[in-house]
């Protein structure tokens, strides 16, 4: 049988490289220690109104509410230019 | 690109209403020699026996990805977590995740399967609920939070079964079986289960969704309870059309996923001579290939929904058409 491409299969990790250097570009920016975590998610959304994909950042600084920076491309598409630039 | 599974480190997440015996549990997992070191991530430091650097205290920080989008709410506090820890990596083996009697399991599933950092180190091994049998129908009666947590288990540990007169445990059991029909029930008395039969069970591997038949105890249960939970099953042993069902499939995940807390399902696709399994949390529906059908193995469809009030008729009708014997392209029109 010639099978359909599978619309349902298990995602891969979006480019790890690539998220690597979005975390570099986030650190420099913000001036942000070790101690933070950086997450960088790639969302992609089934709900009505939710962008179809859209990269998530999140700055984790421990005892403070998460900071969020959206960026409306996938994680493959983010420049360094689609990030707020630190002082 | 393929995970590398052998990398990730495995996650168990423990919940279950108070005082079920959830800490008990995790000091036997702590205590008992087993050959795997665990990191633990509770929510009361203090109830644990055990004091190392290992275990990690947490505040159940929700993180709401895309605007309160219950789909794209992972738990930050654990990401935070996971990170350190597996800069440890080398202490451990797999990492425990006690949540707190009052927490929403899905948040918790969904920094699995969303966050990529987390799915590059760790995988979700299962989901494992506590239950007190001796006050599990009157937490289940006032507690939407205890029935999600049944509805979310791989596993669940009925405990305190000594508590109970037989007839009670049956109608426990019962119950739990209408909230969630594919868990693993185990009885226990102060939770006395082989911890070969909660850790390590891969209950989110593609390759062993519905490992565990369905059990619906009385088929077309008895609703003397109105449970906010619920759930059912859908069978044809007619082969079904992927060209119907998998458009078919993403379009129910995608109307009715904020209600749909977990569902799972093997398709006998027409010509295809591997069983095809799909599995979802919400609205986080992932599906593959799995293995060949065996010789003799009745070539049987069944999905297994376990929601919130889900239309089981309108989603039933969807799916008879997309069997492939069905001339009509009206599935999608759910």
């Amino acid at each position: 049988m010639n099978r359909l491409a599978n619309p349902l299969a298990p995602r891969g990790l979006a480019l790890p490289e690539k998220t690597r250097q979005i975390k570099v570009w986030v650190r420099k920016a913000g001036g942000l220690d070790d101690d933070i975590v950086v997450s960088v998610t790639e969302l992609v959304c089934r709900k009505d109104g939710c962008p179809d994909i859209e990269t998530v950042i999140g700055i984790m600084r421990p005892g403070e509410k998460i900071e969020t920076i959206r960026v409306r491309k996938a994680i493959a598409d983010v420049t360094s230019h689609d990030l707020p630039q630190g002082e | 690109m393929p995970l590398e599974t052998s990398q990730q480190m495995p996650v168990t997440v423990l919940t279950g209403y108070l005082g079920a015996g959830k800490t008990t549990l995790l000091n036997r997992i702590l205590s008992e020699q087993h050959g795997k070191r665990y990191a633990v991530i509770v929510n009361e430091f203090g109830e644990v026996g055990i004091d190392n650097d290992l275990i990690v205290d947490t505040d159940e920080e929700v993180f709401e990805m895309n605007n309160g989008c219950i789909c794209c709410t992972v738990r930050g506090d654990l990401i935070r977590i996971i990170e350190s820890l597996m800069r440890r990596r080398d202490r451990f083996d797999a990492i425990l995740i006690e949540t707190t009697g009052l927490a929403d399991p899905a948040p918790v599933a969904q920094t699995f399967f969303v966050d990529d950092d987390v799915r590059q180190k760790t995988k979700l091994d299962a989901i494992v609920t506590v239950a007190d049998a001796k006050h599990l129908l009157g937490e289940l009666d006032h507690a939407h939070e205890a029935q999600e947590q049944l509805a979310f288990a791989d596993i669940v540990i009925l405990n305190k079964t000594d508590l109970v007169a037989p007839a009670e445990l049956k109608a426990v059991e019962a119950r739990i079986r209408r909230i969630n029909p594919t868990a693993a029930i185990k009885h226990s008395i102060r939770c006395n289960v082989p911890l070969d039969e909660v850790l390590d069970r891969g209950a989110f591997d593609l390759n062993r969704v519905l490992e565990v038949e369905p059990d619906f105890l009385d088929a077309e249960h008895e609703h003397e309870h109105d449970d906010h939970v619920t759930s059912f099953s859908l069978v044809t042993e007619a082969a079904i059309d992927p060209r119907k069902f998998l458009p078919w499939i993403q379009m129910i995940t995608q109307k009715f996923g904020i209600d749909m807390l977990r569902m799972k399902g093997i398709l006998a696709f027409k010509g295809d001579e591997d069983r095809f399994v799909v599995q979802a949390v919400h609205m986080l529906l992932e599906g593959d290939h799995q293995r060949p059908w065996k010789d003799g193995e009745k070539r049987v469809s069944r999905l297994v929904f376990i929601g919130r009030n889900l239309p089981k008729g309108l989603i039933e009708d969807g799916f008879l058409k997309c069997r492939a014997d069905v001339e009509s392209v009206e599935a999608l029109n759910a």
